[in-house]
């Protein structure tokens, strides 16, 4: 690692410092929480701070939220490995955290799109945050999670259909088409 | 019944990640496509509602 001198620190202003927003927010979605997002996000943007010297080129909000992201699931596996490995299971997260009952008399549109969110396994939700909130081509979220395109697509594609599924109105049979 | 091309095209369509070709193509598709047009209208609706956290942060965890 090289040291971090007078250019670099002019660098990391300009590069990364814009950026610094869009790395808590996607932690803070991660660990469905503020104040363990800013120890989190603050360790991840430290990490980047001392491996700057070595970035040369690239994409530099895909660079920092690749570095937030590896931090948010290092730290799940410390502590909240059950969160990590339960891969999605309608029965479980229906049953566990976002019933449409729940969902339903929850009332407020956003808390129950936040609910639903949070229902999401991790890697659904990151997708969906990454295109949703930050705006990331499919491209830029294959580089962010080191995932292939095709798997970007799909998995996108599924979780904004499991979204829909967890904000479907119990009320009516029929529910909302999948998208 | 599902139209086969709502997996593998639509989400890439709507993102506007398909090539100029494909997305006329499979524009096209979707003017005729009842299925395919309401799962657009469907998924334009859900983007709008994502729209709305941008500046909302994720309620705290609970152990």
């Amino acid at each position: 690692m090289s040291e971090f001198d007078l250019e670099d620190r002019v660098r990391f202003e300009q590069l990364v410092l814009p950026h610094v927003d869009a790395a808590f927010n996607l932690a803070r979605w991660l660990l469905r929480g503020r104040a363990d997002a800013e120890d989190v996000a603050q360790e991840a943007l430290l990490r980047a701070c001392r491996y700057f010297p070595g970035f040369h080129g690239g994409d530099p909000r895909a660079w920092v939220l690749q570095i937030v992201r590896n931090t948010c699931y290092t730290w799940l596996e410390k502590n909240r490995l059950t969160e990590l490995a339960v891969e999605f299971n309608e029965k479980f997260h229906q049953q566990n955290h976002a019933t449409p009952e729940r969902l339903a008399i929850s009332g407020d549109d956003r808390e129950r799109l936040t609910r639903a969110l949070e229902a999401l396994p991790p890697r659904f939700r990151e997708v969906l945050i990454l295109r949703e909130l930050e705006g990331c081509s499919y491209k830029e979220i294959a580089a962010i999670t080191s995932i292939p395109i095709g798997t970007v697509m799909s998995s996108l594609a599924r979780a904004r259909r499991q979204l829909c599924f967890f904000l479907r109105d119990p009320s009516r049979k029929e529910a909302n088409r999948e998208v | 019944m599902k139209c086969d091309f709502t997996d593998s095209l639509l989400h890439s369509y709507f993102d506007d990640e398909l090539s100029t070709l494909d997305a006329l193509e499979f524009g096209r598709h979707a003017e005729q496509c009842a299925d395919c047009g309401t799962t657009l209208v469907n998924l334009d609706l859900l983007v709008a509602r994502c729209s709305s956290l941008n500046s909302m942060p994720p309620r705290q965890h609970r152990c």
